[in-house]
């Protein structure tokens, strides 16, 4: 069997598109290289199916991106190309000002409005997002109708059934090995580049490693939806609301698996938005249309950052009209504590794929994670000032509660550091308490990417971020300094870690940055807007 | 609603066992088959445990891992678990990253539920492989079983102050019948010896040491992962 | 033909003179502890010590290499006990630990160059190793252990 040999993929630049041609003379005289292999374009539904392309394939990795760089492929495009961030935008947020499909409703929201009593409205969007560290990789060796693939997967098994189906051999002839995965995020759970791999060793007749450059991830993942979100409320005397509406619209996971595919699942409209924990006498949740034109995957804590930044920025600024304290009035308006049946209003909730006799919607235990995220930080003593101010925001999801506070300084230039945050969980039972708080110590610095800098867009298809320069993550001296978690003690049976740490922190973040500079943050990232 | 079997067709365990090994499977009953009722489950339907545990004459414990390890230590919590129910010392467990295979339920590590789908199989195999070592200690001995105790790996008669390796008892334990469900006794938390510790993770080292392989690292052909990959921490203190 | 060492070793290379020390390290000895993760100096996950100084392997090309001393991660200490590799054990700073390889080469020229570095010392040359799983505050924590400073 001869050795391993390496390949570096020519995606289309529009997902979806085709290679219309290739000259590949300049490319094969690169040294080290050996051969070029066009991939199919996969037939709808994305699923994980390769995405086709020109993969050179070379003696080693270097000379495998050389060869690549010398390709000269044209492309048709596909009707992808229609997609223009910008433009998409607009028609999301223009949905999302309309009357939507209910998901949930209590009492009469439309009636408590026509009372004519004091309202507040907002509109709340979140951009694409992407990113492991360690980018797509896999090897893959064919022979006598067998494959074996050494691949960094989240899921070994759907590795098989896209490797089965991309060589049409049964699924039981795919032997996948697990590696350490250098990051998952959701990324890792759609085995597109390992398909790659097995394809390649099969026209090479040699074992054949993919290795996707950090360009490829970020123009090439399944990114995370954009999302587009209006929210009203109309409030009494003392501010607290006496309806609330809120509608979210963004392009659903399901167009992975099926094109048609242009609502929310109820998966998804289940991370954060049907299952809003405010005690209100009427509710209305709704869920516009948006049709995918990238692929749309899982991202750590997936539908809960979009749903939590809309909701708790809201329900701050509601706070912030009524001139009341933010942690005082998040008490007050989740009010008793109570499990929500959400059934009775409609909803169809999943709860994470458990009961909710084991795991209820315990609006009790979110109270307790507020009321101690905001003892352990201080919250009562804090001193806020022109340009530096703490923030709250409280979640469940993955049935663990959470709550962050989080200190914010915006200097005279409007640059943001955290020196501190405190994040407050209540996961049930806790089997390594090191390992849960590392956990939630990574998701504040991953919420901190969402909230400051994280942005991928496209123009005519093509997505216009390619790496670390122009897809930044946070940096050590970006991150927050230090963030402490605080857990609950509890024998409730365990529930999620590796993602609930994410969504409170974007709206904390924000929710302290209107107290330290008057600017209320609606889009993300912040680094889009000028703070002073 | 989980079952414990000894397994003995184990081909598809990639030859991780030895043939003297004591090998248990448990399965872990999907929510839907839960809400379901137990009973709705066709009786042909393939057993399909999601977790693996073995006990070899040399006295390792091998535990089966089937979720992926991407930082969050999953590798390691979960057969933590395991081993604190089988009251198993660490440093003689070994834990073997599982092939993609459907026999093991799903490996999809996504949704934050490894632990919570989890971690009540991984506590009944433990338990139920624990009894069996304390009730082939009883017939060894010809004690009863409940004046013997499980204790850091070996199976204690406090009445005789005699004692016997797990990896002594393999043979005979194997020949046990699986206990049913409501002959187990858990732990209480007082008495957990991995559980609600901060156990470092059996990768911290090999990461530390630029040894850690990841996709983006392996080979071919002919090249299997190195078995030294995972390696209990306690084995590279 | 160049000549350089790599972890003590005298290695040779008669390939692409651009290209970057990072694949031959990966590909051609096989030494994979020295990460890929942007190929543009933007995430340090290659950082690895030519002649003693932190540097960017993916930046690096063959043809600067001759005569230097590269170390990588493998060749930090024989047994991973550099006290920069101890105190990141103690704190349990890896996740996912893809980056680690790189946090650490770079750590451990810091402290070679000061060895009792500040918060402010430590950010300005931490900064350039991204990690994606955030664990940055218990790699400051590791590297003050390390440092034996407060």
């Amino acid at each position: 069997m001869p050795g391993m040999v390496h390949a570096s993929i020519e995606h289309p630049p529009v997902v979806g598109g085709k290679v219309k041609s290739l000259d590949d003379q300049e490319a094969l005289k690169v040294k080290g290289v050996l051969k070029t292999i066009m991939i199919d374009t996969f037939k709808p539904p994305y699923l994980f199916q390769p995405l086709g392309g020109v993969a050179v394939i070379a003696e080693n990795t270097w000379a495998a991106m050389q060869g690549r760089n010398k390709l000269k492929v044209t492309w048709e495009a596909g009707e992808n190309a229609s997609y223009n961030s910008d433009a998409y935008k607009k028609a999301l947020q223009e949905t999302a000002r309309k009357p939507c499909k209910v998901a949930r409703n209590l009492g009469n929201v439309d009636a408590e409005f026509a009372r004519g009593g004091r309202t507040h409205e907002a509109e709340y969007y979140v951009p694409h997002l992407a990113c492991p560290m360690e980018p797509p990789a896999a090897v893959a060796e064919f022979k006598d109708g067998r494959v074996v693939v050494h691949a960094a997967t989240q899921n070994p098994q759907a590795v098989q059934d896209a490797v089965s189906k991309a060589l049409g051999i049964d699924k039981k002839n795919v032997e996948c090995h697990v590696t350490l995965l250098g990051g998952g995020f959701g990324r890792k759970s759609k085995p597109d580049y390992v398909a790659e791999a097995a394809l390649l060793s099969k026209s090479m007749g040699k074992p054949v490693k993919v290795t996707w450059t950090r360009e490829d991830d970020v123009r090439f993942d399944y990114y995370h939806a954009v999302a587009a979100m209006y929210l009203k409320a109309s409030v009494d005397e003392k501010g607290r609301p006496t309806a609330w509406l809120q509608r979210s619209v963004f392009p659903s996971l399901m167009a992975m698996f099926n094109p048609a595919a242009n609502e929310g699942s109820a998966g998804e409209l289940g991370m954060g938005w049907t299952d809003m924990p405010f005690d209100i006498p009427n509710i209305r949740a709704e869920n516009g249309q948006a049709k995918a034109h990238v692929r749309i995957g899982w991202l750590r804590s997936v539908a809960n950052i979009y749903h939590a930044f809309g909701i708790h920025s809201f329900v701050d600024e509601l706070a912030q009209m009524s001139k009341r304290d933010p942690v005082e009035y998040l008490l007050d308006v989740l009010g008793q504590p109570r499990k929500i049946d959400l059934k009775a209003q409609g909803a169809n909730y999943q709860n994470y794929g458990k009961s909710l006799d084991l795991f209820p919607v315990d609006t009790g235990r979110l109270r307790r994670v507020i009321e101690l995220a905001a003892e352990k930080s201080g919250w009562a003593n804090r001193k806020p000032s022109k340009g530096h101010a703490w923030g709250i925001a409280a979640h469940r999801s993955f049935l663990t509660y959470v709550a962050a506070v989080v200190e914010v300084e915006v200097d005279d230039r409007g640059k943001i550091s955290i020196p501190r945050v405190d994040i407050a969980v209540d996961a049930g039972r806790v089997i390594n308490p090191d390992r849960v708080r590392s956990q939630f110590e990574g998701g504040s610095v991953f919420g901190t990417s969402v909230a400051l800098m994280g942005e991928i867009t496209a123009a005519n298809g093509e997505i216009q971020q390619a790496n670390f320069d122009d897809y930044p993550v946070a940096r050590m001296n970006e991150a927050p300094r230090v963030t402490n978690v605080h857990m609950v003690s509890s024998d409730a049976p365990p529930a999620g870690v590796g993602e609930p740490g994410v969504p409170p922190i974007p709206p904390a973040i924000c929710n302290a940055i209107f107290p330290a500079t008057g600017k209320r943050i609606r889009e993300l990232p912040i680094k889009k807007h000028k703070l002073v | 609603m989980n079952r414990v079997e000894l397994v003995s067709r184990r081909n598809f365990l990639g030859g991780v066992f030895s043939a003297g090994a004591f090998v248990l499977g448990a399965k872990v009953l999907p929510f839907d088959a839960l809400a379901a009722g137990e009973s709705a489950e066709p009786a042909a339907a393939a057993w399909n445990p999601s977790v693996y545990l073995g006990l070899e004459p040399d006295g390792r414990v091998i535990i089966i891992a089937h979720r992926s390890e991407m930082g969050t230590g999953i590798r390691t919590v979960l057969p933590a678990v395991l081993a604190d129910e089988l009251e198993a010392d660490w440093a003689k467990v070994r834990i073997e990253q599982a092939l993609g295979d459907a026999k093991y339920g799903s490996q999809n590590t996504d949704g934050s539920c490894s632990i919570r789908d989890f971690y009540d199989a991984m506590r009944e195999a433990g338990a139920t492989a624990r009894l069996m070592m304390v009730r082939a200690a009883a017939t060894q001995w010809g004690v009863p079983a409940n004046e013997c105790k499980a204790q850091n790996h070996q199976v204690v008669h406090a009445g005789s102050n005699r004692k016997i390796g797990y990896g002594d008892l393999v043979a005979l334990a194997a020949k046990q019948p699986v206990p049913k469900k409501d002959e187990l006794q858990y732990k209480s938390p007082a008495e957990f010896r991995y559980i609600g510790k901060d156990m470092p993770v059996i990768d911290r080292d090999q990461i530390v040491n630029g040894k850690g392989i990841y996709g983006i690292d392996a080979r071919c052909p002919g090249w299997s992962m190195p078995r030294s990959n995972i390696l209990p921490w306690s084995a590279e203190k | 033909m160049i000549t350089l060492k790599v972890n003590g070793v005298s290695r040779r290379f008669d390939g692409d003179p651009d290209m970057p020390l990072l694949w031959f390290l990966r590909d051609l000895l096989q030494l994979t502890g020295t990460k890929y993760g942007c190929g543009a100096g933007l995430c340090g996950a290659c950082t690895v010590h030519v002649n003693g100084s932190a540097t960017r392997s993916c930046l690096t090309p063959m043809s600067s290499t001759a005569g230097k001393n590269v170390m990588t991660i493998e060749g930090l200490s024989p047994a991973g006990t550099h006290p920069v590799q101890q105190a990141w054990k103690q704190v349990n700073a890896p996740q996912c630990g893809y980056c680690q390889s790189g946090q650490i080469m770079q750590a451990a020229a810091l402290l070679k160059q000061k060895p009792k570095p500040s918060d402010a010392d430590i950010d300005e040359v931490m900064k350039g190793i991204i990690c994606r799983c955030g664990t940055y505050q218990r790699i400051r924590q590791a590297i003050k252990l390390a440092a034996g400073v407060k």
